[in-house]
């Protein structure tokens, strides 16, 4: 089975060192990027380097993670975007749907989703890109 | 500060009894004057008259002795006794004569010794009458006819002529004098009316020239009153702008400081237990355990780092809007919008123009956004909310509109407090902020604040634009 070609955008670079180990432990995911801000997300996106996943946060160094996705559903990318934030309230769940994300895990208490999500994008049981749930 | 100058009018307190004594000795002279004129003038009149009556008596002695002297020639010629009426009325007048010129000249012995002699040669001269008239009723014819001869009734008559012209002439003189004495008086109150008028006008011309002074010192007192009004006035507007520039400075730490707070609470709390849950991930996964203790360990582990995350957000939320901070102040306010819908049941109309503003505006116009709408949640009993976010000219514009109860006056409440916070607040920062509430139409919260561009955003500040 090939691993999962996976961009993180993350400004943290604790988490995003601890995300990466998990990630590639639990669920066969191969990073293949990764970004602090917005710009350089953007940036990497135009590039139009094949990937399978897109793991956004929203607060960045500058920028935000809405701004990555609204690029990402501009440019039609046909990979999967997940949202990875602190602040998944209702309201920016909403708007990340809006703006094409197939799924929104709250940083504290959904990794575990999130780690299930990735095993299932990669048995190809998870569902269709650009749907809710 | 400079001591007032001395008032001028009020520097010699003992001024004013002075000319009020002044002005009580020229009415007491004005006064006495008049009086002292009034009675000499009433003196000299009595006096006149009194002489005017001595004189008459005078003529009354004379015209009653001729009227003797004819009534005897009459009645030694013709023998007629009516002839001597006159001569027996005349001795009675002529008694009451010298008996008034005696009262006239009581206080004069030189007069009175002539009133002496008018009266002994009138008694002479009434005896030489009488005696030819006793000697003519006993028919002695020829002697009273020898006494006519003697000439002894003319020497006599002279004799009274003489003393009779002395104390006419005395009378005349002493009239003289008095009608000069009267001039004098009359001359003397003329003059005392002038001198009394002139000193009368320059106490006037005193009066108006204090007044004047007077006047001019409370014009330059109100005058210097209003100076030193407006010294302080424009000292405490200093001092308020002062105030206002160090509330805003705090204002300004105090932000900077919750953010900063915040911003470790997000950087190195929050990456710190969101490392620990995915170590707890890991671990769960790794130790593919069925042992019952040790799940529950893991379950309770994981649900205690929950509780940790969740106090942390809500320690975050409280410092510093996450929404504002990260997303700006348009995303922060559809937020608090969305939740303040979802807990009110209120419905909000949206309506936002891009605006660019620095970090403590943004901030500002924030806590309106919420200042305003807990005030509705509150007080309004309102069931829509519009709020307007909206750049006019060279401002932003934050509204917030309820159509709820309003208020005529809240003065004292904690909202009202609220109210004046975010009024210093924005005006500290140079805008404006106005409540508008009528009783039963609801309020409209409006804030105004100069648009500024934001400084450059310094590395590793969480910052987003508001895009999407």
């Amino acid at each position: 089975m090939s691993p999962l070609r996976t961009y993180i955008v993350e400004d943290n670079k604790v988490i995003y060192e601890n995300l990466v180990s998990t990630l590639e432990e639990l669920a066969n995911v191969e990073v293949v990027g990764h970004a602090s801000d917005e710009e350089t997300a953007v940036h990497w996106l135009q590039q139009g380097d094949r990937f399978d996943l897109m793991i956004i946060d929203i607060f960045l160094v500058t920028g935000s993670g809405l701004g990555v996705l609204k690029a990402a559903q501009e440019s039609n990318v046909p990979a999967r975007r997940v949202v990875l934030t602190n602040y998944a309230t209702p309201d920016i769940r909403k708007r990340c749907a809006l703006l094409g994300a197939d799924r929104v895990f709250d940083k504290s208490c959904e990794l575990d989703d999130l780690i299930a999500y990735c095993e299932r994008i990669s048995d190809g049981s998870a569902t269709a890109p650009g749907g809710l749930q | 500060m400079p001591s007032p100058p001395p008032i001028p009018g009020r520097r010699a307190p003992w001024r004013t009894p002075l000319a009020l004594a002044l002005a009580v000795l020229l009415a007491l002279g004005v006064l006495a004057g008049a009086e002292w004129t009034y009675q000499r003038a009433l003196d000299s009149l009595a006096s006149l008259g009194a002489r005017d009556t001595a004189r008459n008596a005078i003529q009354t002695v004379m015209r009653r002795l001729l009227d003797m002297e004819t009534a005897q020639r009459g009645y030694l010629l013709t023998g007629r006794p009516q002839y001597l009426d006159p001569y027996q009325a005349a001795e009675t007048d002529i008694a009451h004569a010298i008996s008034r010129l005696r009262e006239h000249y009581r206080s004069d012995p030189e007069l009175l010794r002539l009133v002496d002699s008018l009266q002994e040669r009138a008694r002479e001269k009434t005896s030489e009458v009488t005696e030819t008239i006793a000697l003519y009723n006993a028919g002695s014819h020829a002697a009273w006819h020898g006494l006519m001869l003697t000439d002894i009734g003319r020497e006599k008559m002279e004799g009274v002529r003489r003393v009779a012209d002395v104390l006419m002439v005395t009378e005349e003189r002493r009239l003289g004098i008095e009608r000069a004495a009267i001039y004098r008086t009359l001359a003397v109150g003329h003059i005392g009316v002038y001198v009394l008028t002139l000193l009368s006008l320059l106490a006037y011309v005193f009066f108006l020239r204090k007044n004047a002074a007077l006047q001019n010192s409370q014009i330059e007192h109100a005058r210097h009153l209003q100076m030193e009004r407006d010294s302080l006035e424009s000292q405490v507007r200093l001092r308020t702008e002062e105030l206002a520039q160090l509330n805003l400075g705090l204002q300004e730490m105090r932000d900077g400081e919750r953010s900063g707070l915040a911003r470790a609470l997000h950087d190195d709390l929050g990456a710190l237990l969101t490392t620990a849950k995915l170590d707890l991930t890991r671990l769960r996964h790794s130790l593919h355990t069925t042992d019952p203790e040790v799940t529950e360990r893991l379950r309770h582990l994981s649900s205690s780092l929950d509780e940790g995350i969740g106090m942390k957000r809500r320690m975050m939320e409280e410092l510093m809007p996450s929404a504002l901070h990260n997303l700006g102040l348009q995303a922060a306010i559809e937020h608090r919008a969305t939740e303040f819908e979802q807990q009110t049941g209120m419905t909000i109309d949206l309506a936002f123009m891009p605006v660019t503003l620095d970090v403590p505006s943004e901030q500002a116009l924030f806590a309106v956004v919420q200042g305003a709408l807990s005030n509705v949640e509150r007080h309004a009993s309102a069931t829509i909310v519009s709020l307007r976010l909206a750049q006019e000219g060279i401002h932003a514009v934050v509204e917030v509109q309820d159509n709820g109860l309003g208020f005529a006056d809240r003065q004292g409440t904690t909202s009202a407090s609220g109210l004046r916070n975010l009024r210093h607040r924005i005006e500290s920062l140079g805008g404006q902020f106005s409540v508008h509430s009528v009783p039963g139409s609801g309020t409209r919260v409006m804030a105004r604040l100069p648009l500024r561009q934001r400084d450059p955003a310094p590395p590793g500040a969480p910052r987003a634009t508001t895009s999407g």
